[in-house]
């Protein structure tokens, strides 16, 4: 399958985080700042958790290692990966929380890849979570100036693409969102989900750009003049004029990949939901050596940072909730190690993560060694 | 028009996928068998014709070395030539060719043993006596000379002309067309052991996704959700069809009766009937939704095109309908 799939599924999923974890910790609150009952700043209290994040996803040399032609990671790693970095700033999810994030995550970008009106549209979704990203870290520099390194990366790999290549990587990005049925609350509300978790594709609508509404046989003649023949079609189109901008500020025409939550539309998954994975999950048992090379890089990255002021995100409604999904969960650290088992003696393996490596660890400013970076990989 | 029948369900999930059926009908044994791609495995279920009884089994794509991970398959197709069929499965790293029911390999011919880029091999057919054609992602035809029996199976040529991924292969008898990323698509005609080109068809930027050739009638259906109809032989365009709201996945035409069925990614599939004239013409016969399914897969089953199924994104059913 395409082997330039990875950056948007990486950039897409982090955009649906991003977006979760904006409502979740305005709706929540940090402990600290809650002095002021009932009188916090809706959009202050997450910035700084936002802007650690950001920064470590957009981490420049993690950036270009995953803008490398490669083949995606397996379900499992990318889970982790996510995991990682959405505990790179202070705050803590237990492991229903973060099955419930990455659920979230996967479900709102499956549902964006399965309606893009055409292949090509994938991008136009990546730069409506591109811009919203850029918003978040608008006040901090050197975040920004990372999102903006990767929204030239994105239009340098992606813009000049034909929509056979686009076709490609849509069918890889769904190929890996199969089998995952997980149902959301706010896509059943909004009636865009089915109750066993399959997107509702209501016919009609809008057209991809550059297509024409069915219904009509344009039949040559020997001469080479043709005549229209009509047929009737039962829903009607519309034909869309006007193509969805790249630029960074300007307006993509495409209101997937937005922010679908809101104060009035919380994040929530169905109470009684769980994701089925039916069939084999071939890919699971083999994890791919490269991901796991990425893995590593990415938790060297985070690894180093350790902070103490910690406060615990919770995405169900009540603690109580939380711990109720919580129990028939395999503790998070079990179903990890499979994944990273991360040997140090073994990270010479690659000279260029070796040095990205010793980079990272003067601009964390860790002075831990290996051994210790293996202690927290394993915490 | 179409009555919908029982489905067959398989072992896993469709992938989304161009082309993503194949059917092979053993009027011998009364069996008729259907594969469809599910990730790095293909699923085959093989059914009484009547129905009653249905059998399933797996094929899963052989990885020399098992260093990186399964590869996906990308195309699954029985290709039944005079003397011999086989099962071809085509992956991001290679092409095996099984007996017909998946259980022997035959023949591995590989692409390419790097993980950062991707050979991927898309569109099988059987042409003349004794060809196998595949086509890759560099534009190129690929053919084997596929023996009665054994394991022989030798490259005779590469056929080079498309200047991007070849998307799907089509034949009849001693004529191949191909098809790529572009919308381009040539016609080829096996004269001994060699190929020549017959014509071409200029693509338009949009994926030509998927072939079917009837009576020397060529007919492309694109991501355009357009289908154009050609006279092969001349590169003449007969009709240009605006079919489908989304892209066309998938196209088959039934043998005795020049009947066409087209799905797409807008839920449809829509039955066409092929006229062949000097400039070949198209009529529009039957729509139809298959609710909340983004279609990848449609086939004939018999060769009247009275029977035929359908496949589906992330749904493990192949959907039959009867012409009433």
């Amino acid at each position: 399958m395409s082997c330039k799939t990875l950056p948007l599924l990486f950039i897409n999923l982090g955009g649906e985080m991003l977006y979760i974890l904006d409502q979740r910790l305005c709706a929540q609150g940090i402990p600290s700042e809650k002095s002021q009952k009932g009188k916090w700043s809706w959009k202050r209290i997450p910035v700084p958790i936002l802007h650690d994040i950001v920064s470590t996803m957009f981490n420049r040399r993690f950036i270009d290692e995953v803008f490398k032609p490669q083949t995606l990671y397996s379900k499992k790693a990318m889970r982790t990966v996510f995991d990682r970095i959405a505990h790179t700033s202070i705050m803590r999810l237990n492991a229903a929380s973060m099955d419930k994030l990455y659920d979230l995550m996967t479900m709102a970008f499956k549902y964006q890849v399965s309606l893009a009106l055409r292949p090509k549209d994938l991008l136009l979704i990546t730069l409506n979570h591109m811009s919203a990203i850029r918003k978040y870290v608008e006040e901090s520099n050197p975040a920004r100036t990372l999102v903006e390194y990767t929204y030239k990366l994105l239009i340098d790999t992606y813009a000049s693409l034909s929509h056979g290549e686009f076709q490609l990587i849509r069918q890889t990005l769904l190929n890996f969102f199969q089998d995952m049925h997980t149902r959301v609350s706010i896509f059943l509300k909004d009636k865009v989900q089915n109750n066993n978790g399959r997107f509702i594709l209501t016919p009609g609508g809008v057209l991809p750009f550059g297509t024409e509404p069915p219904g009509n046989i344009r039949s040559y003649d020997e001469s080479g003049k043709f005549r229209n023949i009509g047929f009737q079609v039962v829903p009607s189109y519309t034909a869309s004029t006007k193509e969805g901008s790249y630029d960074m500020q300007g307006d993509t025409l495409c209101s997937l990949g937005k922010n679908m939550y809101s104060v009035s539309r919380p994040v929530e998954t169905s109470g009684t939901s769980t994701s089925v994975i039916q069939g084999s999950d071939l890919d699971t048992s083999n994890p791919d050596p490269l991901a796991k090379a990425h893995l590593d890089l990415l938790s060297q990255l985070i690894g180093a940072k350790v902070t103490k002021n910690e406060f615990r995100l919770n995405l169900f409604k009540t603690d109580q909730e939380e711990e109720e999904a919580a129990a028939p969960i395999q503790p998070i650290e079990t179903s990890h190690s499979q994944v990273i088992n991360i040997d140090a003696s073994k990270k010479v393996k690659s000279i260029e993560l070796t040095k990205i490596f010793g980079e990272m660890t003067v601009d964390v400013g860790s002075k831990g060694d290996d051994s210790d970076l293996l202690d927290l990989m394993d915490s | 028009m179409y009555r919908k029948e029982k489905p067959i369900t398989l072992k896993g999930s469709t992938s989304a996928l161009c082309n993503n059926l194949s059917v092979f009908l053993m009027p011998d044994r009364k069996q008729i068998s259907y594969a469809v791609v599910h990730r790095a495995l293909v699923n085959i279920a093989c059914a009484s014709t009547d129905g009653t009884s249905v059998v399933g089994r797996q094929v899963i794509c052989k990885e020399p070395s098992a260093t990186q991970g399964l590869p996906f398959v990308l195309q699954s197709k029985w290709v039944c030539l005079p003397s011999r069929t086989v099962i071809v499965l085509t992956s991001s790293r290679g092409i095996q060719i099984f007996e017909p029911d998946g259980s022997a390999l035959v023949h591995w011919h590989s692409l390419s043993d790097s993980s950062d880029q991707a050979h991927l091999a898309r569109g099988i057919a059987g042409v003349g006596e004794q060809f196998l054609c595949v086509g890759t992602e560099k534009g190129s035809i690929l053919v084997f000379n596929l023996p009665p029996k054994g394991p022989n199976v030798t490259l005779e040529d590469t056929l080079t002309g498309h200047k991007s991924p070849v998307t799907d292969l089509a034949s009849e008898k001693d004529t191949l067309v191909s098809a790529d990323g572009l919308g381009y698509i040539i016609v080829w005609k096996a004269k001994g052991s060699s190929f020549t080109q017959v014509s071409s068809m200029r693509g338009d930027g949009w994926a030509c996704n998927s072939l079917a050739i009837w009576k020397g009638i060529v007919v492309g259906g694109y991501a355009s959700g357009h289908l154009r109809v050609y006279n092969g032989n001349t590169g003449v365009i007969g009709a240009e069809v605006a079919a489908h709201a989304r892209a066309i996945n998938a196209i088959d035409v039934s043998r005795e009766s020049g009947m066409l069925i087209s799905v797409s990614d807008d839920t449809f599939f829509r039955l066409w009937q092929l006229r062949p004239m000097n400039v070949p013409q198209i009529e529009f016969r039957h729509s139809e939704c298959v609710s909340d399914l983004q279609l990848v897969g449609g086939q004939f089953v018999d060769d009247q095109g009275r029977v035929l199924c359908v496949t589906g994104y992330d749904s493990a059913d192949i959907n039959f309908y009867i012409r009433a």
